[in-house]
C-alpha cells in the first residue's frame, strides 16, 4: 500500500466518523490554543520587555543629571544628585565612548512663558523639553493620542496630562488639544538705561499634535532638539540676573542606553567616575525579571497538561476506532495489507488530526492573545507605562501546528499499534 | 463522498491559510514622512507702550503685535517684540533697534508716538525715524511697516488735562493743555512727518489716524479706549492690529 493510498484510506476514515474526528480535532485545537496564546503572552512580554532590557531597549536606560554624583551615588536606583554641574557636548563624547554603551540621547529644556489663545487659561511659566525626535523611539515615552513631533519642526509640540489639566481636559478628552495652537514665549533680560531690567519674549506659535503620558525633565512640552536650542540660545545671552532661572548646562540631562541589563550597573558606575549623577531602575528590573520567568514557567507548564490531555484523548479516540473498525482491519488484511499498511493509515489519521487541530488552535490561540493584550495595553497605558505590542512569532506558529501534530503521531503509535498486530482472522472473526 | 471532503479540506485550508495572513499582517500606520522647514519669517515691533500691550490686561494675547502675528503671519514666524514704556524715537534707536536687527528680521513695524510729548520736535523726529527705519531695512532684506499716530483729541488722559476737563474723568497727568486744537495741530505735524519717512524710505504707512477717525464717524471710538486714559483697549487694539495686519499682508505679498 502506497502511501497516498493510506492517506486516502485515513480520510476516508476520518470522514466517516466525522463527530468523532471533530471533536478530537477539536480538543487538540483548544490545548494548542491554550498553549499557542499563553506562549504568544509570553514570548511577546519577552521580546518586548525582556529583550529590550537584556538588549538595550528604553527601560534599559540610565538617566544622567547634569549634577554631579551625591553621597549615595550607586546604592540606590533614584540617588539623589549632587551639586549642579554641567553637561556639555564633550560629556556626551566621553559617555559614548564607554564600553557597553549603546546609545546616548542628549534631553534639553528651558524655561518658558505659555498662552493658549483658544482658552481662558492666564500666561503661566512652565519648561519645555526637546529631544532629536528620530531617538524618541529610545525613551520610555508613551502617546496617548496623536503622535510625536515631526524630528527638527519648529512648530510642532507634544504636550502632557498636567497640560490637559491646566485647560480643563483630561485624558478621556484628549483628542480635544490635537490641533490647537499654544503660544511660547521664550523669556530673555535685556539690560536698560532704566531702573529694572527689560524682559523681552521670543514667541513662537506651535500647535500640539500629540499627548505623552509621561513627563520628560518635569516638562509639560516637549518639543523638537532644533526648537528648543534656538529658545535656549535666546534665554541663555540673558546677562546673570536672579530674575531669570537661566540653565547653565547645554544639556538638562542624558538617557544612556546600555548594551544589556547585565551592563546597567557597569556603565552607571562608569558614568558615576566620569563625575555625574546617574539612575536607573535596575534593581527593579531584576526583581522584575525573575517574576517573569517563575510565570513564564508555570504558563508553560499549563500549556502542556492541556496538550497532555489531547494527546490522551487522541489516544481514546484512536482505541475506539481501532476496536470499532476491528472487521475493516482484518478486511484490509485479508485482501494483503501488511501491518506496517495499517499502522501507517493510523498514524496519517492521527497526523491529519494533529495538524487541523494545531492549525485552527494555533490561530485561535494568537486571537486569543490579541484580545487579552489589548485589555493588558489598556491597562498599561492607564499607569502611564509603554504598551505591549502582540506579534504572532514564526515560531510559535510553525512550533504550534508542528508540536501538535507530532504530539497526535506520538499519541496514535499505541492504537496504530494494537491495530497492525491484529491478526486477520481475529479481526474478521470478531467483527 | 470522497470528493466532498476533499472539498471540504480544501476550504478549510483556505480559510486557515486567510486566517493567519490575516493574524501575520502588520496593523500599524505608516510613518509620517518629515516636511522640510519652509523660510522663516522674523517679525520685530519697535515701538512705544501700546506696542508693548498698554491698556490691555493681557498683554500675551491681546496686545497688537501679538494678534498680527497670531494672524496674519505663517506660523512658524518667531516674533520678538521690543515695544518699551515712554519711549521716544531716539531712545528706541539706542536700546530697540540694535537687538532687533541682531535677529535680522524679515518684517518690521514701527509704531513710535510719545515724541508728541517727550521731545515736541517734529523736525528731530522725522530725522530719526528715517535713520531708524533705514537701518531696520537692512539694504531691503527687511520689509518695514511704520504706523502714524492715533487721533489724541478723545484720549481721556488727554481732556482730563484741559481748562474744562469732562466730569468724572481721571487725573490730570501730563500737564495743563490750554488748547486742544494746538496739540491735534502738533499730532499733524508729526503724522506728516511720519508719512514722508515712509515715502522717503519706501516703506508701507498705516493710517491709524484715519481708521480711528472712520470709528468716530461711525460713532464707536470712545468704545476703543481703556481705562488707563492714555491707551487703546482690547477693541482698539484689534483695531490696530487689522490695521496693522494688512499693511504686513501686502508687504509679504509684493515681496513674495
Amino acid at each position: 500500500m502506497s502511501w497516498s493510498d493510506a492517506f486516502l484510506a485515513a480520510t476516508r476514515s476520518l470522514g466517516r466518523r466525522l463527530g468523532r474526528a471533530a471533536l478530537t480535532v477539536l480538543a487538540v485545537a483548544l490545548a494548542a490554543a491554550l498553549l499557542s496564546a499563553l506562549l504568544i503572552i509570553s514570548t511577546s512580554a519577552r521580546t518586548r520587555v525582556l529583550d529590550q532590557l537584556a538588549k538595550g531597549g528604553p527601560l534599559a536606560g540610565i538617566q544622567v543629571a547634569a549634577a554631579a554624583p551625591g553621597p549615595e551615588a550607586l546604592d540606590t536606583d533614584s540617588p539623589r544628585p549632587g551639586r549642579a554641574r554641567d553637561l556639555d557636548q564633550a560629556a556626551v563624547r566621553r559617555i559614548r565612548r564607554l564600553p557597553a554603551v549603546r546609545s546616548v540621547v542628549p534631553l534639553e529644556s528651558t524655561p518658558i512663558l505659555a498662552e493658549v489663545p483658544t482658552t481662558d487659561v492666564e500666561p503661566f511659566r512652565d519648561t519645555i523639553a526637546g529631544i532629536n525626535l528620530r531617538e524618541i523611539r529610545r525613551l520610555p515615552i508613551t502617546v496617548i493620542v496623536g503622535r510625536t513631533p515631526t524630528p527638527g519642526s519648529r512648530t510642532e509640540i507634544a504636550v502632557t496630562e498636567g497640560y490637559l489639566r491646566r485647560v480643563g481636559l483630561q485624558r478621556s478628552t484628549a483628542t480635544k488639544a490635537l490641533g490647537t495652537e499654544v503660544i511660547l514665549g521664550a523669556p530673555r533680560i535685556f539690560p536698560s538705561d532704566r531702573n529694572r531690567p527689560v524682559f523681552r519674549g521670543r514667541w513662537t506659535r506651535t500647535v500640539i499634535v500629540g499627548v505623552v503620558a509621561q513627563q520628560v525633565l518635569s516638562a509639560q512640552f516637549l518639543g523638537s532638539d532644533s526648537m528648543v536650542a534656538d529658545a535656549r540660545a535666546w534665554t541663555a545671552a540673558s546677562p546673570p540676573s536672579r530674575g531669570l532661572d537661566l540653565p547653565t548646562s547645554r544639556y538638562a540631562g542624558l538617557f544612556v542606553i546600555a548594551n544589556g541589563l547585565d551592563q546597567v550597573g557597569e556603565v552607571r558606575a562608569a558614568v558615576t567616575k566620569l563625575g555625574y549623577s546617574t539612575s536607573a531602575p535596575e534593581n527593579l528590573i531584576e526583581t522584575v525579571r525573575r517574576y517573569l520567568r517563575v510565570v513564564e514557567i508555570v504558563l508553560a507548564g499549563i500549556g502542556f497538561i492541556a496538550l497532555a490531555i489531547a494527546a490522551l484523548g487522541i489516544t481514546n479516540a484512536l482505541l475506539a476506532a481501532v476496536r470499532e473498525r476491528r472487521r475493516e482491519i482484518g478486511v484490509l488484511k485479508a485482501i494483503g495489507a501488511r501491518d506496517r499498511d495499517v499502522r501507517r493509515i493510523f498514524l496519517i489519521e492521527a497526523g491529519i488530526t494533529g495538524l487541523l487541530g494545531g492549525m485552527l488552535g494555533t490561530v485561535s490561540g494568537y486571537f486569543i492573545a490579541r484580545v487579552l493584550g489589548s485589555i493588558v495595553n489598556g491597562y498599561l497605558v492607564d499607569q502611564d507605562l509603554p504598551g505591549v505590542a502582540i506579534g504572532l512569532p514564526v515560531a510559535v506558529l510553525a512550533g504550534g501546528i508542528l508540536g501538535a501534530t507530532l504530539l497526535a503521531v506520538l499519541a496514535g503509535i499505541i492504537p496504530a499499534q494494537r491495530a497492525a498486530r491484529l491478526p486477520a482472522r481475529q479481526a474478521m472473526g470478531d467483527a | 463522498m470522497t470528493r466532498r471532503m476533499t472539498r471540504r479540506t480544501v476550504v478549510a485550508a483556505g480559510l486557515t491559510a486567510l486566517l493567519v495572513l490575516a493574524a501575520c499582517s502588520d496593523g500599524s500606520v505608516a510613518p509620517v514622512a518629515e516636511r522640510a522647514p519652509g523660510r522663516r519669517e522674523v517679525y520685530v515691533a519697535i515701538g512705544n507702550g501700546e506696542t508693548a500691550g498698554n491698556g490691555v490686561r493681557n498683554r500675551i494675547r491681546d496686545a497688537w503685535p501679538q494678534i498680527v502675528f497670531r494672524t496674519d503671519l505663517p506660523r512658524a514666524t518667531v516674533l520678538t517684540n521690543f515695544g518699551t514704556n515712554d519711549a521716544s524715537v531716539e531712545s528706541a534707536f539706542a536700546e530697540q533697534l540694535a537687538p532687533a536687527l541682531a535677529l535680522e528680521p524679515t518684517i518690521a513695524t514701527v509704531h513710535l508716538t510719545e515724541d508728541t510729548f517727550l521731545t515736541r520736535d517734529p523736525v528731530g523726529y522725522e530725522r530719526n525715524l528715517t535713520r531708524l527705519v533705514r537701518q531696520l531695512q537692512r539694504g531691503g532684506r527687511t520689509e518695514v511697516v511704520v504706523g502714524n499716530l492715533v487721533p489724541g483729541d478723545r484720549e481721556p488722559g488727554l481732556l482730563a488735562c484741559l481748562p474744562d476737563p469732562p466730569p468724572n474723568g481721571p487725573e490730570c497727568r501730563l500737564g495743563p493743555i490750554s488748547d486742544l486744537n494746538r496739540q491735534t495741530a502738533r499730532d499733524e505735524e508729526f503724522n506728516q512727518a511720519i508719512a514722508r519717512v515712509a515715502k522717503a524710505t519706501g516703506s508701507r504707512l498705516v493710517d491709524l489716524n484715519a481708521a480711528f477717525l472712520r470709528a468716530r464717524a461711525a460713532g464707536t471710538e470712545d468704545a476703543l479706549w481703556a481705562g488707563n486714559d492714555f491707551s487703546p483697549n482690547v477693541k482698539g487694539h484689534q483695531l490696530m492690529a487689522r490695521e496693522f495686519g494688512t499693511a504686513v499682508r501686502a508687504a509679504l505679498k509684493s515681496r513674495a
